[in-house]
This record gives C-alpha cells, sequence and structure tokens, in this order.
C-alpha cells in the first residue's frame, strides 16, 4: 500500500528541511529544553501552527511507557506549555516489565474512568485494533481536517498504519522497517576474507547469507549467524524466500501450503537444528554484546540494530559496524515488515481540539528528533527527521530503501496479536532449537497448527 | 533457658546444665579429637554453605560497581576493572530512587503498627476467649493462606476502583489494619497462649476489664513475638513488587521495588542498557534491611522460639 | 496447642446462655471485628465476585457476559496448556519443597552449634532472604548464562564439555528457578522457625538419649528430627502451598520458555487474565486451582497425624 516517494520530492523536503534548519540555526536559540544529547543547531520548532489560543484553564494527562525517565516527554511538555501557558500537562510514566504488561494496565485504568488524554495503543503490538473495536480511541479524521494538517510531513506507511476501517486513530510515534538486514562485525567479516555487500543494495542472495554464515562459523569460537525466531523475524524470513506467514485478511496461516515460506523456514531450520551452527534460541538475548564482543559476527536484526551496534563500539578496532539488506523480491518489494507506533487521543477525553494540538507537538520534527535521540526510540517516521539523523550519523541512509519501499505487516483480524506473538514464538523457537528432537515436517505443522488456532479464536 | 543443642555427627555432647553430668563413653582424649574433628566438619560444611550465598552476593557488588559494557560483555568480568562508584550516585540522580526509598519506608511505618494492633486484637480473641463459633473462624483465618491470591486479586483491584483508590496507598496499606496476614496472626496466637492465664485473672480481680488486660498485662510480655511480626511485615513491605506495580501509577509514588525495574524496563527503550545501575539500587535497598536484620536478630529468633512453634 | 471448645449444646428445652458465655462472645467478636471486616471485604467479597466472574466472558474493558459453565468445560478439553502447566508445577513442587525444608533443616542443625562466630554465618545465610527478587533472578540469569555464565565457565575449567544450558535449555529450566528459590529461601525464614523448633526441644531428652549410650548421628534420628517433626510439617505445608503458587521468577526469568518448560499454573492464570484479558477464564481457572490447593492441605493434615508427634501428648 506504500505510494512511493518520489525522488524529487523526497530531495525537495530535504532541501528545505536543510534550508530550513539553517536558518533557523542563525535565529536566536528557540525554546528547546537543555538536553545533553540534543543535535547542535537547535531548529525552532516548525510544525507546530499555533492555533487560536484560549484563555480558559485546559489539563491533560499523557500516559505512556514511552522513554520515562529520559527526558524527552518532560521536555515535550515544557516547550509546548510554554507556549500554551494555559495549558497543563501531566505526565503518567508507565513502567511494566515489559511493554504489554502495560496494555493491561491501560485498558484497567479505562474501565475505571481514569485513562489519559494522550495514550498510545501500538498497532505493531496489536492492541491497536482492539482498542479501537472497544472504543477506546477516538478517530481524529475532524481534528486533522480542521486543521488542515499536512500528512506528508510523514512516510505513507506509517500514516497507513494509523487507519483502521476507512478511519484514521493517530498520528505517528516510534516507527521502522523492521528486522530488515543482516547485521554484520565488519572486522571480523573481512579478516574472514569475505566482502562487504552495499549496505543499501539488494543483490546478496539467502544462499550466499548461508554460505558466509558457515565461512564465519568456527567450533568452539565464534559464531557466524543468530538470529531469534519471533514473529517480526519469522515474517521477514518468509518474505525473503517471497512468501508470508499469514494472510494479508489475518485469517489464515499460510505456513502449511505456501512453499516459499517452507523454503525460508527450511534455510533457517538446516543452519540452526542440523548444522547447529547458530546460538541456541534462548541464549540470544545476547546477540548485540556478542557481536561487540567479537563472539558473534552477524546477526538477523535491523537497521536499527546496525545504527545502536554503531554506537555501541568502543573499540574500532575489534567492531565496525556493517550490513546486508534481504535481496528483493520478485514482486519488486523489499523484505520487511513495518513496524509502527502511535499517539493517540483518547475518547474519553474531555479536551480533544487540544490534546490533538499536543499530539502535532510531539509527531513534529523536534519532538520526533528528541524522541529518536533523547527518548532513544527508533522513529524513522518523517523524511525529515531521517535527513538530518544523516546528518548527524550517515548511517540513518541506510534506512531509506526499506522505508520507502515497504511491506506493512498483516494483523490477526481477530485483533488476538498477543496471542499471535506467542504462539509464533513458542512453536518456531521450539522448531529450530537444537536441544529439542523435532523433525522439520513436525515442528512445520505444529506451528501452523497453533497459529490458525489463534487465528480461529473469537474475536478479542 | 540454658540449652544445649543437638550437634553434628561426630561430636560428643557435654551438657553444661547444672543437673546433669554425662560420661561419654571413650577415653577423654579421643572425645577431644573427636570434638575437634566434629568442629572442623561444621565449619566446612558452614564454609560450604556460606560460599554458596555469598558468591551471588558478591557477585551483586561486583557488578552494581562495573560498567554497563563490562557487565553485557559476553564474558563476564568478575572483578571491574575501575570500581565505578558513579553508579551509586546515577542511581539517585536518574531516578527519585530517594524518593522511592523513603515511599517504601511510608508504607512500612503505616503497616506495622497497623498489624501489630490488629493481628494482636485477633490473636486475643483467639487466645484468651470462647466465643460461639470461634473454631470456624480459626479454620477460616488458617484457609486464607491456602488459596492463591490470584483468585481475589483481580475483584479486589475493581473494588479499589470503584473507590477510587487507585493510585494511593490504601490498597497497600489497608490490609494490615484489618487483622494483618493469618500467618502473624497465627504466630502471636501461639505466643499469647504460653503467657499464664493466672496473670490476666490477678487483673480481672483488680477490676480490669479485656481491653486493659491486653494492653497492660499481655501486650508488655509480648515483645520478642512483636518485634518479629514487626520484621516479618517490614520484610514482607520492603520488597514487594507486585502490590506497588499493580496500583500505583505516578511515578513519584513508587516504591523502590518497583522503581527498581524501571532500571531493567529502560534498558528496552534506550540504547544503554542499565543492569550495572539494577545491581546498584538493589544494593541500596538490601542495605537498611541487613542493618535492621543485624541488629534486631536476636528479638527475631526468640520471638519465633517463645511462641512456641512446637506447635 | 488450642484451647478446649466449649460449644453450646442446644437441647430440647432452651438453655438460656450463661451471662459469662454471653460476655465471651461479646468480647471474643469486639476483638475479632477489624480482622472480620478484612476478612468479608477483602477476601470473601472479592471470592465471591471472581467465582461469579469464573461464569461468564469478561475483558475488563466491556461488562462481563454470562456463558455459564463454559470455561470449566474448556479448560479440560480445549486448553493445550492446562494439563501440562498443571504437571510442571507439580513436579515443581515435589522437587522444590522437600529440598527447601530439608534444606534449611539441615541448615539450622548446622547453625543450632555453639561454634565461634556462628552468628556471622547465621547473617550471611539470612542475606539472600533480603535481596530483592528481581536482583535476584537477573543474578542468576547472568552466573547461569549457557555459554559464558561464572557457572559454566567453571565446569568447563573442571572439564565438563557440555555444561548444561540452564535457563535456556528446557530440560534444565526448572532446575535453574528452582537454584534460586533455593539461593534465596534455604537461610531465610523458614531456617529461623527450625532453629526455634529445635531450642525448644529439651535438652533432658539428649542426655536420656546420650546415658543410652546414643552417639551425635542417633541422637538426630531419634531425638531431633521426631520432635521437629511439628516444625516440618507446617513448613512443609506453607512450602507447599507457596511452591504451587510459583510465579514470580518463573515470570522474570523465562516468561515462561524455553518451550513452555517454566510454564507453571500461576502463570498460565496470568497470561490468561493480563495478556489475552480472558479475565472471566482466568478467574475459573483461578477457581480450580484453589480446590487443588486446598485438598492437598487437607490431604497433608490427614498424613500428619500419623507422622507427626507432638510433645506432650
Amino acid at each position: 500500500m506504500a505510494r512511493n516517494i518520489s525522488r524529487r520530492q523526497f530531495l525537495k523536503t530535504v532541501g528545505i528541511t536543510a534550508i530550513a534548519g539553517t536558518l533557523a540555526a542563525c535565529a536566536p536559540a528557540a525554546t528547546t529544553a537543555p538536553s545533553p544529547t540534543q543535535p547542535s543547531g537547535a531548529s525552532a520548532d516548525k510544525a507546530t501552527a499555533a492555533p487560536a489560543v484560549s484563555t480558559e484553564k485546559i489539563s491533560l494527562k499523557w500516559d505512556t511507557f514511552r522513554a520515562p525517565g529520559t527526558g524527552w516527554n518532560e521536555e515535550r511538555i515544557k516547550t509546548f506549555t510554554d507556549k500554551n501557558p494555559n495549558v497543563s500537562i501531566e505526565f503518567r510514566g508507565l513502567t511494566g516489565a515489559t511493554q504489554q504488561d502495560n496494555y493491561g494496565k491501560m485498558y484497567a485504568q479505562f474501565a475505571a474512568g481514569d485513562l489519559g488524554d494522550i495514550i498510545a495503543f501500538d498497532p505493531s503490538h496489536f492492541q491497536f485494533w482492539r482498542a479501537i473495536d472497544k472504543s477506546v480511541i477516538a478517530p481524529i479524521d475532524d481534528l486533522v481536517k480542521a486543521d488542515n494538517t499536512d500528512m506528508t510531513q510523514w512516510y505513507d506507511q506509517f500514516i497507513a498504519l494509523q487507519k483502521y476501517k476507512g478511519q484514521m486513530y493517530g498520528l505517528p510515534s516510534w516507527g521502522w522497517a523492521g528486522q530488515d538486514t543482516i547485521v554484520i562485525n565488519a572486522v571480523q567479516f573481512k579478516a574472514a576474507g569475505l566482502t562487504l555487500p552495499d549496505p543499501k543494495g539488494h543483490e546478496t542472495s539467502m544462499d550466499t547469507i548461508a554460505e558466509w554464515a558457515h565461512k564465519l562459523y568456527t567450533k568452539g569460537g565464534v559464531y557466524g549467524l543468530g538470529m531469534t525466531f519471533d514473529e517480526s523475524h519469522l515474517v521477514v524470513l518468509a518474505r525473503a524466500f517471497n512468501g508470508d506467514v499469514i494472510d494479508a485478511d489475518g485469517k489464515k496461516s499460510l505456513l502449511a501450503t505456501d512453499k516459499n515460506a517452507q523454503a525460508g523456514l527450511q534455510w533457517a531450520y538446516k543452519m540452526a537444528k542440523e548444522e547447529k551452527i547458530m546460538p541456541r534460541p534462548a541464549d540470544v538475548t545476547n546477540m548485540a554484546a556478542a557481536l561487540l564482543d567479537g563472539k558473534m559476527t552477524m546477526y538477523w536484526g535491523g537497521s536499527l540494530d546496525a545504527r545502536n551496534f554503531k554506537r555501541g563500539i568502543k573499540d574500532a578496532t575489534k567492531a565496525e559496524a556493517a550490513q546486508a539488506l534481504l535481496p528483493k523480491r520478485t514482486d519488486g518489494k523489499f523484505p520487511c515488515q513495518i513496524r509502527g507506533g502511535t499517539w493517540n487521543i483518547a475518547k474519553t477525553s474531555k479536551n480533544p481540539q487540544m490534546a490533538y494540538q499536543f499530539l502535532k507537538h510531539i509527531t513534529s520534527l523536534d519532538g520526533c528528533i528528541g524522541f529518536n535521540l533523547v527518548g532513544g526510540q527508533g522513529a524513522f517516521v518523517r523524511p525529515d527527521a531521517v535527513a538530518q539523523l544523516i546528518k548527524q550519523d550517515p548511517i540513518h541512509e541506510w534506512f531509506i530503501p526499506n522505508l520507502q519501499n515497504g511491506i506493512v505487516a498483516n494483523a490477526p483480524s481477530n485483533s488476538r496479536g498477543k496471542e499471535y506473538n506467542d504462539a509464533i514464538a513458542a512453536y518456531a523457537t521450539k522448531m529450530m532449537d537444537p536441544n529439542e528432537n523435532m523433525a522439520f515436517d513436525k515442528g512445520l505443522q505444529d506451528l501452523h497448527d497453533n497459529i490458525q488456532k489463534v487465528l480461529d479464536m473469537e474475536p478479542a | 533457658m540454658a540449652m544445649m543443642p543437638p550437634s553434628t555427627p561426630g561430636t560428643p555432647t557435654v551438657a553444661v546444665a547444672p543437673q546433669a553430668i554425662i560420661i561419654e563413653p571413650g577415653s577423654t582424649s579421643s572425645i577431644r579429637q573427636r570434638r575437634t574433628g566434629g568442629k572442623i566438619l561444621s565449619y566446612a560444611l558452614l564454609t560450604f554453605a556460606g560460599l554458596f550465598f555469598a558468591i551471588p552476593l558478591l557477585w551483586t557488588i561486583s557488578s552494581s560497581l562495573q560498567t554497563w559494557q563490562e557487565l553485557r560483555s559476553y564474558v563476564p568480568h568478575f572483578l571491574p576493572e575501575m570500581p565505578q562508584w558513579n553508579n551509586y550516585i546515577q542511581v539517585f540522580t536518574l531516578v527519585p530512587f530517594a524518593r522511592w526509598m523513603l515511599n517504601s519506608l511510608t508504607i512500612v511505618l503505616i503497616n506495622i503498627p497497623g498489624t501489630i494492633l490488629t493481628a494482636t486484637l485477633t490473636a486475643y480473641a483467639f487466645a484468651r476467649f470462647n466465643f460461639v463459633g470461634k473454631n470456624v473462624w480459626f479454620v477460616l483465618l488458617l484457609s486464607t493462606m491456602m488459596i492463591p491470591a490470584i483468585v481475589t486479586f483481580i475483584p479486589q483491584y475493581l473494588l479499589f476502583f470503584n473507590l477510587k483508590f487507585i493510585d494511593t496507598y490504601i490498597p497497600l496499606t489497608i490490609g494490615s489494619w484489618l487483622g494483618g496476614s493469618a500467618f502473624m496472626v497465627f504466630l502471636l496466637r501461639q505466643f499469647i497462649m504460653t503467657i499464664p492465664r493466672e496473670l490476666d485473672e490477678a487483673a480481672i480481680v483488680d477490676g480490669a476489664n479485656p481491653l486493659r488486660i491486653l494492653f497492660s498485662v499481655i501486650m508488655p510480655l509480648m515483645k520478642p513475638a512483636l518485634i518479629t511480626v514487626a520484621i516479618l511485615q517490614f520484610l514482607a513491605d520492603w520488597n514487594d513488587f507486585f502490590g506497588p506495580f499493580i496500583y500505583i501509577n505516578t511515578m513519584l509514588k513508587y516504591t523502590a521495588a518497583v522503581g527498581l525495574r524501571t532500571f531493567q524496563t529502560m534498558a528496552l527503550e534506550i540504547t544503554d542498557p542499565r543492569d550495572h545501575l539494577l545491581m546498584a539500587g538493589a544494593a541500596i535497598m538490601t542495605i537498611p534491611v541487613l542493618i535492621l536484620f543485624a541488629v534486631a536478630q536476636r528479638y527475631f529468633v526468640s520471638g519465633v522460639v517463645m511462641s512456641g512453634l512446637k506447635l | 496447642m488450642a484451647n478446649a471448645t466449649t460449644s453450646l449444646k442446644v437441647v430440647s428445652g432452651r438453655r438460656r446462655m450463661s451471662p459469662a458465655q454471653r460476655r465471651q462472645n461479646l468480647y471474643g467478636y469486639l476483638f475479632l471485628t477489624p480482622w472480620l471486616i478484612g476478612f468479608f471485604g477483602l477476601f470473601i467479597g472479592p471470592g465471591l465476585y471472581s467465582f461469579y466472574l469464573s461464569f461468564t466472558k469478561y475483558d475488563v474493558i466491556s461488562a462481563p457476559i454470562f456463558v455459564a459453565t463454559r470455561n470449566y468445560v474448556d479448560m479440560f478439553t480445549k486448553d493445550d496448556l492446562f494439563w501440562s502447566s498443571l504437571a510442571r508445577t507439580g513436579y515443581y513442587a515435589i522437587v522444590s519443597v522437600p529440598l527447601s525444608v530439608f534444606g534449611s533443616m539441615f541448615l539450622a542443625i548446622l547453625l543450632n552449634s555453639k561454634l565461634r562466630g556462628i552468628t556471622i554465618f547465621r547473617t550471611l545465610f539470612f542475606m539472600p532472604s533480603l535481596v530483592p527478587l528481581v536482583a535476584s533472578v537477573i543474578l542468576f540469569k547472568i552466573l547461569l548464562n549457557s555459554d559464558f555464565g561464572l557457572v559454566n565457565a567453571g565446569l568447563r575449567g573442571l572439564g565438563i564439555q557440555d555444561p548444561p544450558g540452564w535457563f535456556a535449555d528446557s530440560r534444565w529450566s526448572i532446575p535453574s528457578l528452582i537454584l534460586v528459590r533455593l539461593w534465596g529461601s534455604l537461610g531465610g525464614t523458614q531456617m529461623i522457625i527450625f532453629l526455634a523448633g529445635l531450642q525448644g526441644i529439651p535438652t533432658e531428652l539428649y542426655d536420656a538419649a546420650s546415658i543410652d549410650g546414643a552417639g551425635a548421628w542417633q541422637r538426630t534420628r531419634h531425638v531431633t528430627i521426631p520432635l521437629l517433626t511439628p516444625t516440618i510439617f507446617f513448613n512443609t505445608v506453607l512450602g507447599v502451598i507457596g511452591a504451587l503458587q510459583t510465579f514470580a521468577a518463573a515470570f522474570i526469568a523465562t516468561e515462561g520458555g524455553p518451550n513452555f518448560s517454566t510454564w507453571f499454573f500461576a502463570l498460565h492464570i496470568w497470561k490468561q487474565a493480563f495478556d489475552y484479558f480472558n479475565m472471566g477464564y482466568a478467574a475459573a481457572l483461578a477457581w480450580f486451582f484453589a480446590l487443588v490447593i486446598v485438598a492437598l492441605t487437607l490431604v497433608q493434615m490427614r498424613l500428619s497425624r500419623r507422622m507427626v508427634f507432638y510433645m506432650g501428648e
């Protein structure tokens, strides 16, 4: 569903941003809160065209688990309330054990009538559709129209992610192209005599990657390739072989019939279970560390991981960040799974207009940049933000191809996202675990059956 | 109460109590040998167990003084390259940890008097009065220990919702003022039952009512047991994660146990993991408890003893 | 021991309550009031409500929908993880409770000696129980990392080629959890209770045994342990109840994995309630679970009549 941003459009946006940025940098410092890692040359906040500010006191509540403790939330609040002194915003950070825990809390708050005005039910966590169906989230089409917001600020896919059953329910928060890359430690890669591919190219075939994994593996020493088998990885694996895991409607599992998806699983199964050259699944939480320490040379991650890998490198003689994108598919698309978040307005909010203004404030260019650099999120949802990030670190260019030409996720139609995730993670991992005695066909059948079971459940 | 404890295999017992003199078979020198041998064995076993407990503790300290890269590195470092004392400072500057510890303390200070008062009242009822249906209520009391918390948890949450008690400390403290935990009541009941009734009766003759008896006669004699209850309550509240996690939303109201969690979850959000801070935070949390225990140890053990938990 | 009960026998021809009895009732219930409020308000009330919920489909956001006994039927027939979770939980309890009870008993016996510096050891043993669970679980995850954790590094140093996978291996994940649990509890309150029990054994009995020529081990076997049986029983009952409800460590360490190997029953209930929002179903599971625990406790109490020796009986 992604409409290509034409190169000219893209360059135009980048150009304008660059010029505007330079001009703004010359202007006296704008009201950006002091923060150690703000990019130099802080630009004025262009995206928030201040509406006619009323003088009645408005108080909003902001519930989120994104970025508490980093200072980003407070900065956004301060810069907004400085411009709108009649508004006060209370930030209520959620810190459940995992991201998923927080949703339970939010639903409970909703049931008690205590949900904030500005909230976030991320599509990629599958809570988005459920929350909409349960009337937790308010549609914002009218607000957008009244404000005449320019929707082209963001990449198309991320706007598409905000839509459901014909209406729009939020603005993009974080977003990236998912697990679309093989992250490589270039130092060890080259030491094994291999040539690095173009980090933005799509010429490497899956067979080549397997070959590399073999060449780089030394028994008792270094792993060549590591990967986890959760939903975000499995889908891209299937897509890299021109297949997919579930159909676009989210009703059927394709694994039993799609030969391409099966080929993908075979590819991984061979290396993980038969040849045992991949690290054990449950140990893989340490993959990034393994790469940094030279215990693993490649792992299947996303461009975001490549960027974080680069950031973590202390000793340039031991590690250098590189990546290999997955091969172009026969339908011309690049294997990935657009993943993104959202900022929503609760249906129970008493001040949706002001909430919407704040929404724009946190998703503006400044907000987005801050979200990336201060909040530590991967938020590549705006072309102008990516352009700025490129200036800050050229590695961000590597994200662009897949962002522009990415494939969105297929979501279960009954919005039982957590069950869907859990089923894949459990049964795919079991299948690929070298310690389990799972034959390929049985593993495939189990995986398919359990996915289908989830898809057949009644709607959440 | 001079008692000779049972000794480990290999060590003959020589009673010190004045009323009994034991003559062990065998010569005195072999007794001494066996005693020394037994002592060595005891120390060996103690040391072995001690290592099992101590090594992870030392690891906690060590990891609290490492950098996050060292901690996350694939090959674990037993000792930090350079002790990062700064970690301990960071724990307080990055999050309102001092405030969180104060919050934990607040809850403790509300719960301890509550438990001491109401658990004693309840125990007193069971120990001293023969009211109709007493046994039934006692069984019900004990049964509350058997029902898994998860059965009552969801409705309790909904109850507190409707009363608008969410994000307050009320759900975390109200229980202690309504009888406390069944275990404490049980402990105190046993203890009160070891206090001779004659004392009660003497006070009745003096015209005291049961409440007077409780406060003037019984409770002063309950010191070890009450201290035990206080310590147990403290431990339960200080490390309690689940309660505050569910009921507290505002970050500033967190307790330290829940706040510790933010070091783990923040690692998901930002690029630099914070395991080292989590360890430092855990160390900081453990210190006051240690001090408390070191000081109150005597009372703790004797409190349990004198409650006659011989059942 | 429990006071003898005076139960009022209502014989034909009504018998009026003596003023003394009335007084007992008055004061008894008076002092019981705080607990009664708590019992009904925080226990019975919510308990009944959750019982009602177990017959509904409820997702917190919308109102509960009555579905009669469907949850209970589904539990036994449609839930793949139901029986396996029960089995796993049982396995965990059967292994961890004896280890924990007898382990802390053994330590208590060790600590009960009058060796020099014993207080230091006692404090050291108690310390792990003071460490917050989150920290101790993460601690052990690092220590037991299968590739490069300290423990496996040591094992490899000793020549063991293929050390266990610990948390990463479905065969070793439960033992790993048991290890964490033992570390945090062997020297804890359970041990203190044993210490108390030990110090409650009158010396005369040891003296008598010694006079009869009993060596230290025989004294332990014939005096100490029998007299500790009430304490053992007490700790076992509580231990079983606790072990069956095990949740937090599995949740923090492995979230039920790898491959469902640590998917305990309490975790199953949690998942159904808070990840999948099947509150009604979770309530049904919880009630079934409560029944199991109560039944097991009653069985233990039955067994105790034959196996537990109370002094003064």
